[in-house]
């Protein structure tokens, strides 16, 4: 348990780099900077960290343990650092590689049940049902799965994007693509509008910290604003310099 | 200058509408609305099916989530946490996210009143921050006992009493991975439902909602709880109105800021693409 003093030095910290990181929006400056640079270099220590726990939790742990196998990974781990020997660079191939197979394989075996058939049974919808929003949601789904298909097929029907002669084929086609087109921009849209309802959780969740510790909010906003006045005054005289 | 491209002008400048982005998302905080919120029916099927799980039920909760999307992720996960305590849930946390182990030990801290109620060891037990991905997914399923040898606090996980009844994949009534990314989503549709079938549920920030529902309308998974919205809505219906709701007008004064500037700038964009078309014609 952490004494008080450094709960409270801790709302200070996070108050301020908050408050510094935002400042971006407006102008960049001094402050903005050390919290950007302060958060790199936290993160990178921490990922450091994190990461050599993870290598001895799972790999070194279970080797004391008896779990002799778990040797492959570590020694295949080690080869990363070959790169750092000219001569033997090549071998550090092998990580990757290890990682990248073992994906793959894992991944691979599940992915046509799981992405394929499961997704394409359950576009097989009944287009009447007793519901009337039901059978209207059933048509739309299907309608707009074979229009994003059709829209996605490039080469199959000569006409659709060229001054070839138009066959009622070729206008079906036609059809169903600009069915696709639609059903794609309302799927952007949401998209885009479920980026904006995240985005403004973010701002509220940062908001409440602030108004958790007021005093340190103003004395960082405070800061900053005295960091971008000098930003701005810094760029002006630059540019009557150069002119 | 015409008063149109004025306006235009102020429009254009950005740091007038984060200024007041920041304004009204304050005062709201301060003032709160009490706006009612509807509860969808997606979220009550997740209130319904937590509810039918049986006494003791055995839970793998994935902590995937960084600290900016805590504020959508942890009412929801607190909210799921407080439905579930009174069944005496048996609980494997990990997380496959670097700052996974922050947000958990955040996730304790904020919801003292439920793990104050859990035994370590016996009723939950945290893995940690297990690297390798979907690898590590696919190795948990088959046994996460014999996967991570010791708990981040140095217990070795062989002697935990959970790990008798709560280790493999099919061992779990539900899988839940509570996530601000797709990656793990999928993860657990081709690690843990598709060679397991174990129920999977979803927590996700409501960016990733949109790619997350296909896997709900396909069944693959019992159900999505997917941003604040949903999160407020989940704490609702469990009667503990939490940090969600009360965020819940902040955002929806947020959102008709945003409105009223995309119909501002669209009033403001046809008169002006009307007046250059006209331009170019009498040039």
């Amino acid at each position: 348990m952490l004494p008080p003093f450094f709960d409270t030095f801790g709302l200070w910290i996070g108050a301020a780099l908050t408050v510094w990181l935002f400042s971006f929006a407006f102008k960049d400056n001094a402050l903005y900077k050390l919290a950007e640079h302060l958060f790199v270099a936290v993160a990178a220590a921490y990922s450091f960290t994190i990461a050599f726990d993870g290598i001895i939790r799972t790999g070194i742990n279970p080797v004391q343990q008896g779990n002799v196998s778990r040797i492959i990974p570590l020694i295949v781990g080690c080869f990363f650092f070959a790169k750092y020997f000219g001569k033997y660079s090549w071998i550090a191939r092998f990580g990757p590689a290890f990682a990248i197979g073992v994906g793959l394989g894992v991944s691979v075996t599940t992915a046509p049940e799981g992405f394929v058939l499961a997704q394409v049974k359950a576009t097989m919808l009944p287009l009447w049902s007793a519901d009337p929003i039901t059978a209207l949601t059933n048509i739309l789904m299907v309608l707009i799965v074979l229009g994003g298909l059709t829209y996605f097929m490039f080469t199959f029907v000569p006409g659709i994007r060229g001054p070839a002669k138009k066959t009622p084929f070729s206008r079906l086609y036609d059809v169903f693509m600009k069915i696709g087109i639609y059903g794609m921009m309302v799927g952007f849209g949401t998209l885009f509008a479920s980026t904006i309802v995240s985005r403004v959780a973010y701002l509220i969740g940062r908001l409440t910290d602030l108004i958790a510790s007021p005093q340190a909010s103003v004395v960082a906003v405070v800061l900053a604003l005295a960091a971008m006045g000098y930003a701005y005054r810094q760029e002006k005289k630059t540019a009557v310099g150069k002119a | 200058m015409s008063w149109i491209q004025k306006v235009d002008k102020i429009l254009s400048i950005r740091q007038i509408l984060y200024l007041l982005l920041i304004a009204v998302v304050l005062v709201i905080l301060l003032n709160p609305l009490a706006i009612p919120i509807g509860i969808a029916g997606a979220t009550r099927d997740v209130y319904n099916y937590i509810d039918k799980l049986p006494q003791n039920p055995k839970l793998l909760i994935d902590v995937h989530y960084e600290p900016a999307g805590g504020t959508e992720m942890q009412p929801a996960a607190i909210a799921l946490l407080r439905q579930l305590l009174p069944k005496g849930p048996k609980i494997v946390f990990f997380t496959t996210h670097s700052v996974g182990p922050i947000m958990f030990e955040r996730l304790k801290a904020n919801a003292p009143d439920v793990f104050s109620q859990l035994k370590y060891g016996e009723d939950y037990v945290f893995l940690g921050f297990v690297p390798l991905t979907e690898a590590t997914i696919a190795s948990i399923a088959n046994g996460a006992k014999e996967f991570v040898a010791k708990d981040p606090y140095g217990s070795s996980t062989a002697d935990m009493p959970i790990f008798k009844i709560a280790d493999k994949a099919t061992d779990y009534n539900v899988a839940v991975c509570i996530s601000t990314s797709t990656d793990p989503v999928e993860w657990y549709v081709r690690q843990i439902y598709t060679p397991f079938k174990t129920p999977i549920l979803f927590m996700v920030v409501a960016v990733i909602g949109p790619s997350v529902q296909p896997f709900v309308a396909s069944k693959q998974a019992v159900g999505m709880i997917s941003g604040q919205n949903q999160a407020a809505q989940y704490e609702l219906l469990i009667k503990r109105p939490g940090s969600a709701v009360a965020a819940l007008d902040a955002q929806s004064g947020a959102h008709v800021l945003i409105i009223i500037y995309i119909v501002l700038g669209n009033l403001v964009y046809w008169p002006m693409r009307l007046m250059s078309k006209k331009g170019r014609k009498t040039s």
